[in-house]
């Protein structure tokens, strides 16, 4: 309990001072947290209404990979990509190891298969009627896909957000594609990790704390946000 | 010029349930009313028109004069009410909006047209609430005024009174009654079928035929009782009765004709039996019998055939037959004359 309000004490100590590492972290961790959840948005919003707008053989195959890959480890993930992006690899060329960039494209892989399934479930339902109603007003095949995915908005928020909490708070692909480094690619979940191994468990905490408090600070813009549509 | 030219349409929505249409023509501005049961197949009728559905097979499939071809048919101009609409998230303004924004019109002209459908449907009062918040009758509204700005010339609507309160059905047939667009009604309520079509026709068990109009009688009105040939003679109440005397239609609504076996009483040789004397009464025989569901639909010949509508229980119970002696009457709320 003491080392808590310890943490609580410090954190705000952190804040309130403006710590530049913490600063940092906070901003590399927004950048490429946002910039994994919109990538993978571009890729899953349009792939999850394809696959709930369809049917084809293997769907359901699909649909329990997308499940599987759920569960992926984000150790795992990264040390998937270090292999494509490091030094005597494929792309090691490119010099996209220990750069944000490689923490992106890790997120973004990572973030894929769960936003695309939770897309599906979102629109499932509503899809067939909402996409044939703006058929039958005019709509383009495009326009009322756009319409269908407008009027499950709540559910592809929700799926959005949840991507970005996955993101915002791993800490495998960061550490293995980003390689901590300080200023660069550290982000609040790697600064964590290092704060941990050297055994300081209450700057630690507080970062936990700052990083809990940024998402429930989104969380409830975008709740509000929500509010205010569902109220027309 | 034809709109809609189908011949020897055969679409199998399951193994249980074929939609079989030998010939449907409709021309321009033409009011045709479906009568039909639930299950009949009036709904898949109006989505084959809106190439919501292929069909399986056919001889002749035009649409404005251009042959079928599966997935490539232009919808524009095709407007089509669904009986259970699907309304959008937002107000009933952003609903009547969609179809225009599509066609990227300027946001004055859209708010113009919307202003004016809101108080044709007389929903100006509620042009800013949310759709999903309005009554039945009100959400119908709604989605017919979505489906007019669309500014299509064939309307498709698949009972759109259904479940609808007095004054929303009354707005809407205003609107069907005064619409100069094509329009095809699938309805269960054979009054409001021949109040809006200008033809009649009935939907039983996937297959289309006539045979419901013969129960709107064309006749005239002297001193309160309706005569029409042959020899028809029908008094009329007061609450149904017209002012004055002269040329009207009476509608007998089929399933709230009740028929009574006759037992023992011979067909009658010449096919047009005598009225009988008693007030509402007809006699006729059963000409044909057709099992709908749980209804069972009769055509009862009494010079002019009739048609009723009733359950199979009930069917069964009173022990008709083809060809048997039957009468016919009806309660005076069964009755419309316009």
């Amino acid at each position: 309990m003491e080392l808590l309000l310890h943490s609580l004490w410090e954190s705000l100590q952190l804040i309130g001072r403006l710590d530049r590492d913490l600063l940092s972290a906070l901003v590399t961790t927004l950048r490429v947290s946002i910039t994994s959840t919109a990538i993978a948005a571009l890729i899953s919003l349009p792939l999850g209404f394809l696959i709930a707008k369809s049917s084809f053989r293997g769907k359901r195959a699909v649909l329990n990979l997308l499940r599987t890959a759920l569960a992926l480890p984000t150790v795992v993930v990264g040390l998937f990509v270090y292999a494509f992006i490091a030094r005597n690899t494929p792309l090691g060329g490119l010099g996209l190891l220990f750069t944000p960039t490689a923490i992106v494209i890790g997120q973004v892989l990572l973030i894929i298969p769960l936003v695309t399934a939770l897309v599906h479930s979102a629109v499932q339902d509503t899809v067939h009627p909402v996409y044939e109603e703006a058929l039958l007003l005019g709509a383009s095949p495009l326009q009322a896909s756009a319409k269908a995915l407008v009027e499950s908005r709540l559910a592809v928020t929700t799926a959005l957000m949840t991507g970005f909490g996955r993101v915002i708070s791993e800490v495998g692909i960061s550490l293995v594609l980003g390689g901590n480094i300080r200023g660069v690619t550290r982000t609040i979940t790697t600064a964590i990790t290092l704060e941990t191994s050297q055994g300081e468990f209450a700057a630690a905490f507080a970062l936990g704390i700052v990083l809990l408090a940024l998402v429930f600070c989104i969380s409830l813009i975008i709740q509000m946000t929500d509010r205010r549509r569902e109220a027309v | 010029m034809k709109q809609f030219e189908l011949k020897d349409l055969v679409f199998r929505r399951s193994e249980r349930f074929t939609l079989e249409i030998d010939e449907l023509s409709v021309t321009r501005g033409e009011k045709v009313a479906v009568v039909g049961p639930n299950g009949s197949g009036k709904t898949t009728l109006l989505r084959l028109l809106s190439f919501l559905e292929q069909p399986d097979s056919w001889t002749r499939l035009l649409f404005r004069g251009q042959p079928y071809a599966a997935g490539r048919m232009d919808r524009i101009g095709v407007g089509f009410l669904k009986q259970e609409p699907l309304l959008f998230r937002g107000s009933v303004a952003e609903n009547l909006a969609y179809p225009l924004k599509l066609r990227r019109l300027a946001s004055s002209e859209i708010r113009k047209r919307v202003g004016a459908m809101a108080t044709r449907l007389e929903l100006a009062d509620l042009t800013w609430e949310g759709a999903h918040r309005l009554s039945v009758g009100e959400q119908r509204r709604v989605a017919l005024g979505r489906v007019l700005m669309a500014d299509p010339d064939i309307l498709l609507l698949d009972e759109p009174m259904a479940h609808l309160d007095a004054h929303s059905s009354a707005v809407m047939e205003e609107v069907f009654l005064k619409a100069e667009q094509t329009l095809l009604l699938t309805t269960h309520d054979v009054h409001l079928a021949h109040r809006v079509g200008s033809r009649v026709l009935t939907l039983n068990g996937g297959r289309l035929s006539t045979s419901l109009s013969l129960n709107a009688l064309r006749g005239e009105v002297r001193e309160g009782r309706f005569l029409a040939d042959p020899g028809l003679d029908i008094p009329l109440p007061a609450a149904v009765a017209p002012a004055g005397d002269g040329p009207v239609t009476l509608i007998l609504d089929p399933r709230r004709v009740v028929i009574q076996p006759q037992p023992g009483e011979p067909l009658p040789a010449s096919g047009i039996p005598p009225a009988s004397g008693s007030e509402e009464l007809l006699r006729g025989h059963v000409a044909s019998v057709r099992e709908q569901g749980d209804d069972v639909w009769l055509e009862v010949d009494c010079g002019r055939r009739l048609a009723a509508i009733m359950s199979r229980a009930e069917y069964e119970e009173k022990g008709l037959n083809l060809h048997q002696v039957v009468v016919l009457s009806w309660p005076p709320e069964a009755m419309e004359v316009s």
